[in-house]
């Protein structure tokens, strides 16, 4: 067995080692060779169930020993990325500011680390939590809000006005970006997504299961934060209140997990965002996202050529 | 290794047409500048080398295509045709005869003088330069100026076409004001020496050449030397100047029954090659034009949009938007990129969200998998 899984840890790291994988995160990396694997299945279990390799085994047993091996793999780096991400660039101060707060910043980011080791767990989440991983990595939210308070237009006001957020800039963004870590937090309590539609979209009952289920989980985090996590997930379409950081979440999370970091724009091309920005107009209603908060994003992409 | 030789052979070309190209310039200027027959005698024999260099390699091109039964298809469709017309016409009307010229009749200036003469088809060897300006496009087919091979096809179409008719104009007007016999300098240059001739042997002094000579050459400032009967009784220089400065185009020769007369044409020969720098600056400065400016332009406004829509097809990861220049938002190039941005690209997006798989890693982006 420990020979086969040696197989299996230099398959998948050779796997790991192409270059055209460099630049994805490594949930990204993950997504592309389970995807690979799906698609070459026929041409790579020839070789897979030779003696060199795994004899005697099927497919179905191969492929459960390379993916557990691949996400092995994969958690070796993403878990201390994410650990990272969340004791060096967000800052759980404003938490204060939703309600009072009698747990240390130390205490609650704990907490929300090890709930996102949950999330990680099982496929769907992992693919989820791709997109909020990358938003955080590369400073998304803190790039928009700049642009976004800078302009004092439509989503400046319904985040301070509408939503009612006492809070400068700053804490606005460390609010979206833990909005963002908890966002995957639907497939912790139901593998089967309990969705309507494929667009990623989940009722308002499953929702409040969710919600009530993480205030328990995580009881450092006021209920507010909370729904602001899980109800971005929610099509904007058929709840006209959501919240303002609820909507961002979800553009966000699903942008920084189609849009690479440092993509190469071929000449004639617009930018990477720019693209995005425009074809999430068009598929608004599809994805459930706030026409107007795309239209204010795009301009901005489009002024910066992001 | 074929690879390596074939590829060491074309840059000997490209290396050689970017050599004949400065040598033809050289040749017209040498002439405007006056400089001496021993450097304008190299530039003749080095013309005659890449005439022989590209003829050989038309040949051997051209023999290679029909052993592979493609002799047309290089001939029309791979400009086998301007390889010809820019080596064999040079070699055997232009080159060639200058250069055999030079083999026997150079260091016997005087004596060869009537040998030289035969560099009356000099018209002819004029007309045939002309194709020498064929060859800057034979560069379309060496230097990769752009990524797109439409892009690439394209400008050296437009630029074969522009340059050739350009060049096949002055071909044809040259022969037909040859055959014609209209007007030119040399015309009235010639008509004029041959009265001045005439008039000195009418009213030359036949007891004193000499000083009639002296009064002919005060008058006629184009006139080197006069002979009688085979001696020399006038000469503006001294033979070493003759030797460094004249070529055979240099000069003009008459002949009656019993004089020689040597004229020199030196001017006529500058006037001619002003045109042909001209000619020549014409063609450089048209596939300058065609590189730097249009093929760019074409790049934009044609090859880039289709690139980037190819990519959006092929590639599933690869959603961005063709950019719309407003200036050409007419174009049907960018009226597809438009249909391209607002139909394909949002539904190719909601059809990726299905959780088909979708990945750009092939088989064969990994070499060593299974080693």
């Amino acid at each position: 067995m420990s020979t086969e899984i040696d197989k299996a840890e230099l398959f998948v790291t050779r796997l790991l080692s192409n270059p055209t994988l460099l630049t994805l995160n490594p949930l990204q990396k993950e997504e592309q060779i389970l995807s690979f694997m799906e698609i070459n299945a026929k041409q790579l279990l020839p070789t897979l169930s030779s003696d060199a390799f795994f004899p005697g085994l099927s497919w179905t047993a191969i492929r459960s020993l390379l993916v557990g091996k691949l996400r092995e793999l994969i958690d070796e780096s993403l878990i201390p990325g994410l650990q990272r991400q969340l004791y060096e660039k967000i800052d759980f101060g404003f938490i204060s500011l939703l309600r009072q707060q009698s747990w240390p910043q130390e205490k609650s980011k704990e907490a929300v680390f090890n709930f996102t080791k949950k999330i990680i767990i099982s496929p769907e989440g992992r693919n989820d939590f791709s997109g909020s991983y990358n938003a955080i990595s590369n400073q998304i939210v803190h790039k928009y809000l700049n642009s976004i308070f800078s302009a004092h237009s439509y989503i400046h006001f319904e985040l301070t006005k509408v939503q009612r957020l006492k809070m400068n800039k700053d804490e606005i963004i460390n609010m979206i970006n833990i909005s963002l870590l908890l966002k995957p937090s639907i497939y912790v309590f139901s593998s089967s997504m309990n969705k309507e539609s494929s667009s990623g979209i989940i009722t308002q009952s499953f929702a409040e299961k969710v919600e009530a289920s993480l205030i328990k989980e995580i009881p450092s985090l006021p209920e507010v934060l909370i729904k602001s996590g899980v109800r971005s997930n929610l099509s904007f379409r058929d709840h006209k209140y959501l919240q303002a950081t609820a909507r961002l979440t979800s553009i966000f999370n699903t942008m920084a997990r189609s849009v690479k970091a440092d993509m190469k724009v071929d000449r004639g091309a617009s930018s990477p965002e720019k693209s995005w920005f425009s074809i999430a107009r068009k598929n608004y209603k599809y994805f459930g996202w706030d026409i107007k908060m795309l239209d204010e994003l795009y301009r901005f992409s489009a002024e910066n050529n992001w | 290794m074929q690879k390596k030789i074939k590829s060491f052979v074309e840059s000997i070309v490209v290396m050689a047409i970017f050599l004949v190209l400065i040598q033809t310039f050289l040749e017209d200027y040498s002439v405007l500048a006056g400089w001496s027959w021993n450097f304008r005698k190299i530039l003749i024999y080095s013309g005659f080398g890449f005439d022989l260099f590209f003829s050989i390699e038309f040949l051997i091109r051209f023999f290679s295509a029909l052993l592979n039964k493609k002799g047309s298809i290089y001939f029309l469709e791979g400009k086998g045709w301007i390889d010809f017309l820019a080596s064999i016409p040079l070699l055997i009307f232009n080159s060639g005869p200058s250069f055999f010229a030079l083999i026997t009749g150079s260091g016997f200036f005087f004596g060869m003088g009537g040998l030289l003469n035969i560099l009356k088809i000099i018209k002819v060897i004029r007309i045939a330069r002309i194709l020498r300006l064929l060859r800057i496009l034979k560069i379309f087919r060496q230097i990769k100026h752009t990524g797109s091979l439409m892009a690439q096809r394209h400008i050296a179409k437009i630029t074969t076409l522009s340059i050739t008719t350009f060049v096949f104009t002055l071909l044809v007007f040259s022969i037909f004001s040859g055959l014609i016999a209209l007007p030119s300098s040399e015309v009235k240059f010639e008509n004029n020496q041959k009265l001045s001739i005439s008039k000195f042997i009418e009213n030359k002094d036949n007891t004193n050449l000499s000083e009639a000579a002296g009064n002919f050459a005060d008058y006629e400032s184009d006139l080197l030397i006069i002979k009688n009967n085979g001696n020399t009784i006038f000469s503006r220089f001294d033979n070493p100047f003759y030797s460094t400065v004249f070529g055979p185009g240099d000069y003009k020769y008459f002949k009656t029954s019993e004089f020689e007369f040597f004229f020199d044409v030196r001017e006529l020969s500058q006037i001619q090659a002003i045109s042909n720098i001209m000619f020549f600056l014409v063609v450089v400065m048209s596939v300058l034009v065609f590189l730097v400016y249009y093929s760019p332009h074409f790049a934009m406004t044609i090859s880039d949009p289709i690139h980037v829509m190819k990519r959006g097809f092929l590639e599933k990861d690869y959603n961005l938007e063709v950019e719309i220049p407003e200036l050409y938002k007419n174009d049907d190039i960018y009226k597809l990129g438009s249909l391209y941005n607002e139909i394909y690209l949002p539904m190719k997006v909601r059809e990726t969200d299905t959780g088909n798989s979708h990945t750009n890693l092939s088989m064969d982006d990994f070499e060593d998998l299974f080693k």
